[in-house]
This record gives structure tokens, sequence and C-alpha cells, in this order.
């Protein structure tokens, strides 16, 4: 059994220590808004947080995540920056099949927490692992200004 | 169950397939005004739009509701959406005949007509229905983003409010259609209805779809086109906890080995515990270098396009 931490809540899953983290999230816990594009690192579906930082899931074996703390689509939106881009992703309609999108949030919610008021050039270069077949790339450069403005607007009380 | 002659004749010449409607409990069921096969209307105020057209992200969840909210004068906020089942007689393609499909650029083309009418059905009963429960004429009575209302005496009624009533009312045999210089809806940007489920992580893609006792098969394809499977070794991959079955299988299309375990990761490392030989004495061997030597070369009194159309050819052939 390996224990592990999503989301604030602490679970122990029967698998080989050796299993992605994607595949006990979708597959142990049954939270399947994390999804599998490409299973090396490559498109960022996957993308979720350890340690508040942005991972590939699909890669990141679990044993690698004990004692860590796990944050997915799931939960992002309990955050504030991960609010922000989640409404500022619906007002946009940026999601075209969706597929890609809950890594696109994740890793737009990563930038903003870090650099909350990107450059064009910044938002570019943090989003160039995630892929969207899409092609949704303006409405995900725009959703991110969006996001932006608004958290710029409503500091935290 | 209501089932009478003019909401017959109604769908008939509509196009507009016949449907199994409202058979409510009335004490069990909230009332819920169900005029045809694509326009459900609830008690909470909510109206769903079953859609007969996959959503991929072309948008069909979006254009086709609206198409409804137009001619039912709803608002925009109240839609909803429901996937259609799995039912050609009442959700095929107009375009193709008996089969439900979505594909060709179709989907909003073959709802024109149908999804409007459909939602002007509906918004003629909701009217008869105030007009009843008002005791005034129904031509009286106005529709506007989601309220129904009588001027004159100033009542005002949701659809949800209206919905029980609403779905006693005869289907009318005729429902108009708005001019196009009165669209509120049609022809403007709108929220995708899918937008929020699609960011949030809650949108179901079938990678998502658990069935109880449901399986996942992994599978070893042959390593060239048309090699066939000589023989394998399924032991090491049986031997993995959580491995079910190990199947060869082959179809007029290809062949090799599928890993059943109870979830994905196992059948992967099943997969690769597999140990095969196969057969290439069949396959396809040739590299980039051996197919572009095949290509003719075009003579160089041919225009590029008439070359190019002649490579076209080839690759079809």
């Amino acid at each position: 059994m390996v224990p592990i931490s999503v989301n604030g809540n602490s679970f122990s899953v029967d698998a080989d220590p050796e299993t992605p983290l994607l595949w006990v999230l979708r597959d142990h816990l049954h939270m399947t808004g994390t999804k599998f594009g490409c299973g090396a690192s490559l498109c960022g579906a996957c993308t979720v947080f350890i340690d508040g930082k942005p991972a590939r899931s699909c890669v990141t074996p679990v044993s690698a995540v004990l004692g860590r703390r796990v944050t997915t689509i799931e939960a992002v939106g309990s955050l504030r920056v991960g609010k922000a881009v989640q409404e500022a992703w619906i007002a946009e309609s940026v999601p075209q099949c969706g597929y890609c999108q809950s890594g696109q949030v994740m890793s737009a919610t990563a930038l903003l927490s870090s650099t909350p008021q990107p450059t064009d050039e910044q938002i570019d270069a943090a989003m160039d692992g995630n892929l969207c077949r899409c092609a949704t790339y303006p409405r995900i450069r725009a959703a991110i200004r969006r996001a932006a403005k608004a958290l710029a607007e409503n500091p935290p009380a | 169950m209501i089932e009478n002659v003019s909401r017959r004749e109604f769908f008939r010449q509509s196009g507009a397939l016949v449907l199994a409607v409202a058979c409510r409990d009335a004490l069990s069921q909230p009332p819920l005004f169900e005029p045809n096969a694509f326009v459900k209307i609830g008690a909470d105020n909510t109206v769903t739009v079953i859609v007969k057209h996959l959503e991929m992200g072309q948008g069909t969840y979006t254009g086709l509701p609206t198409l409804v909210a137009e001619e039912l004068d709803a608002d925009w906020a109240q839609m909803r959406i429901e996937g259609a089942p799995a039912d050609a007689r009442r959700y095929n393609n107009l375009f193709w005949g008996d089969a439900q499909g979505t594909g060709g650029s179709t989907a909003l083309a073959n709802s024109w007509q149908q999804l409007r009418q459909a939602g002007a059905a509906a918004r003629v009963m909701l009217v008869a229905a105030a007009a009843e429960r008002w005791n005034v004429p129904a031509a009286e009575i106005g529709v506007s983003r989601g309220v129904v209302e009588h001027k004159g005496t100033g009542r005002r009624a949701t659809f949800g409010e209206l919905a029980a009533s609403a779905a006693t009312q005869v289907v009318p045999a005729e429902a108009p259609l708005k001019p196009a210089e009165q669209f509120v809806y049609i022809g403007q940007p709108a929220q995708k209805t899918d937008a929020r489920a699609k960011s949030t992580g809650t949108a179901t893609f079938t990678q998502d779809v658990k069935l109880p006792g449901m399986l996942t098969a992994v599978v070893l394809h042959p390593p060239r086109f048309g090699a066939r499977l000589a023989s394998f070794d399924g032991f090491k991959a049986k031997q993995i906890p959580g491995v079910v079955e190990v199947v060869p299988f082959s179809t007029p299309a290809t062949n090799g080995i599928a890993v059943l375990a109870r979830d994905y990761w196992t059948a992967k490392r099943g997969r690769d515990a597999l140990v095969a030989e196969w057969d290439e004495s069949q396959a396809f061997r040739l590299g980039s270098a051996e197919i572009l030597a095949e290509y003719p070369r075009p003579r160089s009194s041919r225009r590029p396009t008439n070359s190019r159309s002649s490579r076209m050819r080839r690759w079809s052939r």
C-alpha cells in the first residue's frame, strides 16, 4: 500500500510504487479530471501540482510524492489564482474539445502564482509545454491576461 | 402520456420525429414539460436541449441550444444540454436518412429547422398555459429572456412555474418561427455551455467512463504492417498481480495480443512483459528511400500542379 496526499486528503492505494501518479489519480482514486495524453511528458495534459509546483504526473512515480502535497484540477479552483483562471477560461470560452484544458488551467495557475503580471513572452514560455490540438492558444493567452487583470483588481483581503 | 392527432400532425409536418412524452407520475416526479424529443423544461426553470450531434470541440453543445433558446425566447443562463441517447429513429441526421451521426459540418444545418420548430412549439404551449392561468388572450402575452408576461395586467411567470400546466396543452399544429431580423441569439457570440465543465475537470470524456467490472486492455501491435503473430509467451504477463487475461486476436485488418487488467498501468506492464515472435514474410518492408524511389520523376514540361495531382492519384490507389 502506498500513502498519498491529494487535495488535502490522505489515501492509501494498492499500487506498484513505480505506477505513475497519473494512473493512481485516474484508476485508483477515480479522479479523472487529469488527462492521459502522451505518457511521455511531451503534451502537458497530465499536469498537476506537487508541493505547489507544476509537474507531469504521467512520468512521476507515485513513490516520488511520498510526504508531498498533490493538487489536481479537481481542487485548483479552491485556490484564489486557480479560481480566477477557471473563471477567465469560462468567460473567454477557451475550451473546444477540452481534453488538454485541465493541464492548461494548471500551468496557467502556476504561471500567475509566480508571475502575477506576465508579459506575452512570459505567457508563451510558461505555456510552451501544454499542447492543444484544437489550437485554442489565442484564447488561452486572452484568458491568462483576463485572469491577471481580475486578480490585480481584486487583491486578497 | 399526451398523444393526440394534432401532435402527430405537428411532428409529421415539422420533420421532427415523435417522442414518448410526459409519462409522468404526478405524485413522485417533479413537473416536467417535454413538448418534443428535443426540449425539456423543469420545475426548476431549466431548459434542457437534447443535442443529437456529438460535441467534439466544434460547438454543437452551444450552437444547437442557441436555436431552441431563440424560438423559445429563453434566457441563455437557463439553458442546459444533454447528449441524445442512441436512437436513430428520433435523433437521426436528417441528411443521412436513418443514421444517427455527426460529421461533414452537417450538425447546425440539419438542425436549423428542427430545433427552431421544437423551441417555437414549446413557446406556444407555455403561452397557452399562461393564458389559461391568467384568463387573458394568448395573443396579448409576450415572452422575453425566459419570462412570460401579460403587459396589460402586469402578470409574469417563469417557464418553470408554467411547466406543469404547459405539459397539458395541445401541441400546436403550427408554431410560427421568428423572422431573422428579430433574432436575439442567432448570429451573436455566446458563452459556451460546456466551458465550465471543461475548465474544471468535470467533463466526462470516453477515457473517463468506468463501468462495473470493466477492465482495461493494452495491445501489443505487430512491428510492421502485415506481420502475423507466429507465437507468444504470456506467462510473465500473467504473473503480474492485477493482470486478468492475455488474449491473442486477429481481424481482417490487423492482429496482436491484448493484455487485460484491472487498471491501465497494470495492463501496460503486462503488455511490456509479453514475448512474441512475428512472421514478417508478408509484411510491408519498404523504407522512406525505397518509397520515394517508386515515384515517377515529374517531367520538366509538366506544370507543378499537374505533377502534384498525379502524385495524389498514386497516394489514393
